[in-house]
């Protein structure tokens, strides 16, 4: 029988904090329950060969690791135009990585759910959206439908902020209620709206005419 | 257990059977990361084990003395990694206050680049 272990701090009782006085609190690592690997897109590279311009910056599978990793990037509101940032499962010896591309077997069934934010309107709060979705991701807030959760990539453009969290798969169960929880993790004073592409339908609209939109599978929209 | 799967955890569809087990403790996490509590065994259960931490806590992690300097094998990337530890997080509940003290954005970079 699988388990799900839920780890929470208001659970912890008053009596707790004695127990965990006698271990080296400061090195005790908590696991995740599958690694990830986070990248950074250089937009120069990008624009040379996009398919090598993903460049691995940490393989891990503690909370400790992820915070560590988070500390010392670069804020997104502060990376340089054309970037994008990347969590996608795998990395370690616990699962195939699955590589920030439609072109991963693991998610080229499946598409993503996009966000867009306007850089004016959102300013450096897109720092904190950004960090609400990576530890939706970490944290497996997502219950039984977590694991068609691939990855989530973040997108430094000129005007805008843009999210993707991408999907195994295309199922509307599955990926509404991917969709429902995003959502929940989204300022709660902003308007919002959010749409699931297929990565086929983005790859379609990647070879047409200039101007051609993708088409959203599902749309949910926040206030 | 029809089949058992071997390498990939996350591939076949069905209801996993869940058993929820709170934790109470950090003392009860194991520290071998091949074990959970409870003594399951990735590499044993069929679908696996979700391990959920909270926003709370993963928040409360975040000030971990762990944290405050890079994982050791982390790349150097310049202008996107840096050695120095930015704050931790800010233990907000929720997203709806914003941050002051910001630079103005550059608002028109050297080019637009779409994916």
């Amino acid at each position: 029988m699988a388990s799900e272990v839920v780890v929470g701090e208001k659970e912890m009782g008053p009596g707790a904090a004695d127990v965990t006085t006698e271990l080296d609190e400061s090195q005790i690592t908590h696991p995740l329950a599958t690694s990830w690997t986070f990248y950074y897109l250089d937009p120069d590279e990008a624009r040379k060969d996009w398919s090598r311009a993903n460049r691995d910056v940490l393989s891990f599978d503690t909370v400790e690791d992820f915070w560590a990793l988070y500390h010392h990037i670069t804020p997104l509101s502060q990376l340089r135009k054309g970037s994008d940032y990347s969590l996608f499962r795998g990395g370690k010896a616990d699962m195939d990585r699955i590589k920030p591309a439609w072109e991963d077997k693991q998610n080229r069934l499946g598409g993503a759910w996009k966000i867009a934010f306007e850089v004016r309107q959102v300013g450096p709060r897109v720092d904190d959206i950004f960090r609400e979705l990576l530890m939706i991701c970490v944290g497996e807030h997502f219950g039984e439908t977590g694991e068609y959760v691939n990855g989530v990539v973040a997108s430094a453009r000129a005007k805008q902020f843009r999210f993707g969290i991408w999907t195994k798969d295309e199922d509307e169960s599955h990926c509404v209620a991917i969709g429902e929880r995003i959502k929940e993790a989204l300022p709660a004073n902003m308007k919002i709206q959010m749409e699931f592409v297929s990565h086929q339908e983005q790859e379609r609209v990647s070879q047409a005419a200039r101007g051609v939109e993708a088409r959203p599978k599902f749309t949910l929209f926040k206030n | 257990m029809g089949s058992v799967q071997t390498d990939r955890r996350f591939n076949e569809i069905r209801e996993i059977p869940v058993r929820r087990i709170m934790i109470t403790d950090p003392s009860q996490i194991p520290r071998d990361l091949a074990s959970t509590p409870n003594g399951t065994m990735y590499c044993t259960t069929p679908g696996g084990t979700r391990i959920v931490y909270d926003r709370s806590l993963l928040l409360k992690l975040s000030c971990s003395p762990m944290t405050k300097t890079p994982p050791s094998n982390m790349k150097f990337i310049p202008g996107v990694t840096n050695g120095i530890a930015a704050s931790p997080p800010r233990e907000s509940p929720a997203l709806s206050k914003s941050k002051s003290p910001s630079k103005p954005e550059a608002e028109d970079p050297q080019f637009e680049m779409d994916i």
